[in-house]
């Protein structure tokens, strides 16, 4: 009885204890905003946290107090290292969990794999897959010193523009650290990342250079943003974005504007017929769309708009003809084929794998695009500039 | 026993109810040549002024014009058995001859007559002790619905569960209970509604109260509770007669207490307390949202300071980015860990609720005025709370308001502290053994040996019409007839 009764008295110790230690108050933590990775002058790695500085809006001193972040750069041989040395900087245990964005330095990306540096991101409990994962020219903790446009961090605005730009202009593509994952360890072990620089030409600006492209975890090359919207097609990623037109040049007028139209839906496939002697892939686009700007066609008429489409479909197909070119020119299978062979053929690819750059280069590519027109905006549907 | 000689009463009287000023003793005469000797006996404070003198007026006034020329015709051994057939039945007059019951219906206020050489009285009922006029209920005001409310008076208590209860099934009994109040105490149920068992239960744990001081119906609450130290009430009042009526059919007993307006439930099952008898005045969609309103105001109220502390202080990352970094914002520069906030807060607002409540109306609004700049503005510019934290408090409070029945609430503000500990020191998993805590006393709690938490467990599908939501008044079961089956599956036909 009496020892049932002391141990009545020490469970609720004995929980009570188990779990304070884990307990954190928010204003004892540093909730790390972004994480820029870079090569170090030693070879090491030089990793710059971007942490979120509280705008103390209670209590007295509530006026301004700067920006509202702290940049806190350590150099290490290797991330974990640098992570437990933030609090000797900061003074406050670090907090992942709110991470938004990795950016990683073109040297570090070309030198190293950058698998290297996202084993932590993938292995500790804290930092999320979610994170967004930008490649950048130059050093990559250079965006931290930017003033952010809107957001409250650099952190923030590039995630945000990362998520805006793949979803309204197919200029960039979602890339978070559970994608990149899935493309670095995919059978070609190609893969794509958003490409950012710093735009001299606006202060504070971030420009968007298109994507980055890896093999291996290691930087090749580069896509341009309209390369990357080409590839957004064909990848079947295109959500929203705008097709040009180019007018052709009447006599004696001047060089007109482009047209342009609005894609409301996409739907790519791409089906390869892969044996060992050749690779025939077929890639069929369906595009619906409603004109977006009208300057020279015509498509009060049937058959003005039939011609008008025809144009489209053929502008369209030598866009994505003219990027499949140069991707099998650089040997880059971006498009996925060799890992759709492995799903549907393992034993055809197993044979495939060792030269799959050259069998890439050989494939023959055919297309088949439509087009249909569903909206013209307007009553009329032709120009509503009055000549 | 009542003496034949007006004197020996009059003594012993005055000797039993010595010191009490409030006593009148009234000596008349009466008959012809006013030979005969009479007393009035009656307490000031307690008989209707006009009435004292009522019958002393009748029977003067029939000695003064003789019905009969003869002069033995107001003989007084006449009037006795004028009396003792009930000749005189202008106001119910009734002959008794037990001194101690005589004594008893003086302290009900009513008034005696003692003839001399009789060795009865009669008492006739001229009880008038003021009483509030039915009146809106103030506990329980409702948009829509009937307007009045039960009183102190318990007579007119019953007047109104009877007029809207009109069936012989309307069994009321009366309890007498002891000490020195000897409050009178009725309980009535439908006797076809009714679950016996449930029933015999209150029988037998109504009879503590015969010893008991009755002074107010929450004493019978708690001689009838099963569990007096839960948190959890498990009877419930009401004010409005149409609640009671509903109640009543629905097979509870209710408790009327003399002296007291509002009339006891019981049992009181865990769900009745999220409902309101306006609930049915109400259309169906409009009475099933509030109802689901009610829930998520039951669970705000016990759980969101818990759900703040264990977020901010052991899953930060559970919070969407942009909420932290808007919480980080406000909780820079406050000194206490969020423990010590919230408990800072929430008592404040407790201390600030109990002063508003006993103050008297004129101190009270200046009481809310400060109240409301310390808690809202004063504490955030001293740095003290962070807005957030008022923000959660203030939610807490509003949402334990909007329960109908207060007795939860304040169960619920109970809950709060102990939830708000375990939640500090372990995070969610301290939430989740508290919530297991508390869910393990409610299924093991009874209420007069209904189990408390029916019929959500034991789950009866058929009840929950009138449940978490409202069914349209068709679907429901009012009748008491079918309630009565239900309840006996096997007595019914």
């Amino acid at each position: 009885m009496n020892s049932r009764m002391i141990a009545a008295a020490l469970l609720p110790i004995l929980l009570l204890t188990g779990g304070c230690w884990d307990q954190v108050e928010l204003t004892e933590r540093g909730f790390v905003m972004g994480v820029a990775i870079d090569l170090a002058a030693n070879g090491g790695i030089e990793l710059t946290a971007q942490i979120y500085k509280p705008q103390q809006k209670a209590g007295v001193g509530s006026s301004n107090q700067g920006q509202p972040y702290a940049n806190i750069t350590t150099v290490n041989s290797n991330i974990f290292e640098s992570v437990r040395d933030i609090p000797t900087h900061l003074g406050r245990r670090a907090q992942w969990s709110h991470q938004r964005v990795i950016l990683i330095g073109e040297d570090f990306a070309k030198k190293h794999n950058i698998s290297e540096a996202l084993d932590f991101f993938n292995r500790d409990h804290e930092p999320r897959q979610t994170s967004k994962i930008f490649i950048t020219k130059g050093k990559a903790n250079q965006f931290f010193k930017k003033k952010p446009l809107i957001e409250n961090t650099i952190s923030q605005q590039l995630k945000r523009i990362q998520e805006s730009t793949a979803k309204y202009s197919a200029k960039s593509m979602n890339v978070n650290l559970f994608m990149l994952n899935l493309q670095l360890e995919s059978q070609t072990g190609f893969a794509a990342v958003p490409y950012i620089s710093p735009d001299n030409s606006q202060d504070q600006s971030i420009a968007l250079k298109g994507l980055a492209l890896l093999k291996n975890g290691k930087m090749i090359g580069a896509l341009s943003p309209i390369q990357t919207e080409h590839l957004n097609i064909l990848l079947n990623k295109y959500k929203n974005s705008i097709i040009e037109i180019p007018c052709e040049q009447q006599v004696g007028g001047n060089h007109p504007l482009d047209e342009s139209l609005e894609v409301v839906s996409l739907q790519t496939k791409i089906k390869p017929k892969a044996s060992m002697e050749s690779i025939r892939v077929h890639i069929a686009v369906q595009i619906k769309s409603s004109a977006g700007e009208l300057l020279c066609s015509d498509l009060s008429t049937t058959k003005g708009e039939k011609k008008f489409i025809e144009k489209v479909q053929l502008l369209v197909e030598q866009e994505l003809r003219a990027l499949t070119d140069q991707l099998q020119a650089r040997k880059i299978d971006m498009l996925g084929i060799g890992n759709q062979i492995y799903q549907m053929n393992p034993r055809l690819w197993r044979s495939l794998k060792p030269n799959w750059d050259d069998h890439f280069q050989r494939a023959h590519f055919t297309y088949d695009i439509r087009i249909s027109l569903i909206d013209t905006g307007m009553l009329i549907g032709k120009s509503s500039v009055s000549k | 026993m009542i003496s034949r000689s007006l004197t020996d009463n009059r003594s012993k009287l005055e000797s039993i109810f010595s010191d009490c000023r409030d006593l009148v003793m009234l000596p008349w005469r009466y008959g012809t040549d006013m030979k005969y000797e009479a007393l009035s006996v009656y307490f000031e404070s307690l008989a209707e002024p006009r009435d004292q003198s009522f019958m002393r007026n009748t029977l003067q006034s029939m000695a003064a014009q003789p019905l009969c020329s003869a002069d033995t015709c107001m003989e007084q051994t006449r009037l006795f058995s004028f009396f003792e057939q009930h000749g005189a039945s202008i106001n119910d007059g009734v002959v008794i001859d037990d001194f101690q019951h005589a004594e008893a219906q003086l302290l009900l206020g009513n008034v005696l007559i003692f003839l001399d050489g009789w060795n009865k009285a009669i008492m006739y009922q001229a009880n008038n002790v003021k009483a509030r006029p039915v009146d809106e209920p103030s506990s329980e005001s409702v948009v829509k619905g009937p307007r009045e409310g039960t009183v102190e008076n318990m007579r007119t208590n019953v007047g109104l569960l009877r007029s809207r209860l009109q069936t012989s099934q309307f069994k009321l009994k009366n309890v007498v209970t002891g000490g020195k109040t000897h409050t009178n105490v009725l309980y009535g149920y439908v006797e076809d509604a009714v679950p016996p068992h449930t029933l015999a239960a209150f029988m037998k744990r109504i009879t503590k109260a015969e010893e008991m001081e009755i002074l107010e119906t929450s004493y019978i609450e708690e001689l009838i509770e099963d569990a007096v130290y839960s948190p959890f009430p498990q009877h419930r009042y009401t004010e409005r007669p149409d609640s009671a009526v509903a109640a009543l059919l629905e097979g509870k007993i209710i408790v009327l207490v003399e002296g007291t307006g509002s009339i006891l439930v019981c049992p009181g099952l865990f769900t009745e307390f999220f409902q309101n008898s306006e609930d049915y005045y109400e259309r169906t969609i409009i009475s099933t949202f509030i109802r689901l309103l009610r829930i998520i105001a039951f669970f705000i109220a016990l759980l969101l300071p818990s759900v703040y502390i264990s977020l901010s202080t052991f899953h930060p990352e559970l919070i969407p980015t942009v909420l932290l970094l808007a919480v980080l914002d406000t909780r820079e520069g406050i000194p206490f860990p969020s423990l010590v906030e919230a408990v800072i807060m929430m008592l404040s607002f407790e201390l600030l609720r109990e002063a508003g409540i006993r103050l008297p109306r004129p101190v009270g609004s200046a009481v809310s005025i400060v109240g409301a700049l310390i808690i809202g503005e004063a504490a955030i510019n001293a740095g003290i709370a962070s807005p957030i934290m008022v923000v959660i408090i203030a939610v807490t409070g509003i949402a334990s308001f909007s329960i109908p029945q207060y007795a939860i609430a304040i169960a619920l503000r109970l809950l709060q502290l102990p939830l708000m500990l375990l939640t500090a020191t372990m995070g969610i998993f301290g939430m989740m053994i508290g919530l297991l805590w508390i869910t393990l006393h409610l299924a093991s709690l009874k209420s007069l040996g209904q189990p408390y938490l029916s019929p959500l467990a034991p789950l009866r599908l058929g009840q929950l019409a009138d449940t978490l939501i409202r069914s349209p008044l068709t679907l429901l079961n009012r009748s008491p007839r079918r309630a009565h089956n239900r309840n006996n599956p096997k007595q019914s036909s």
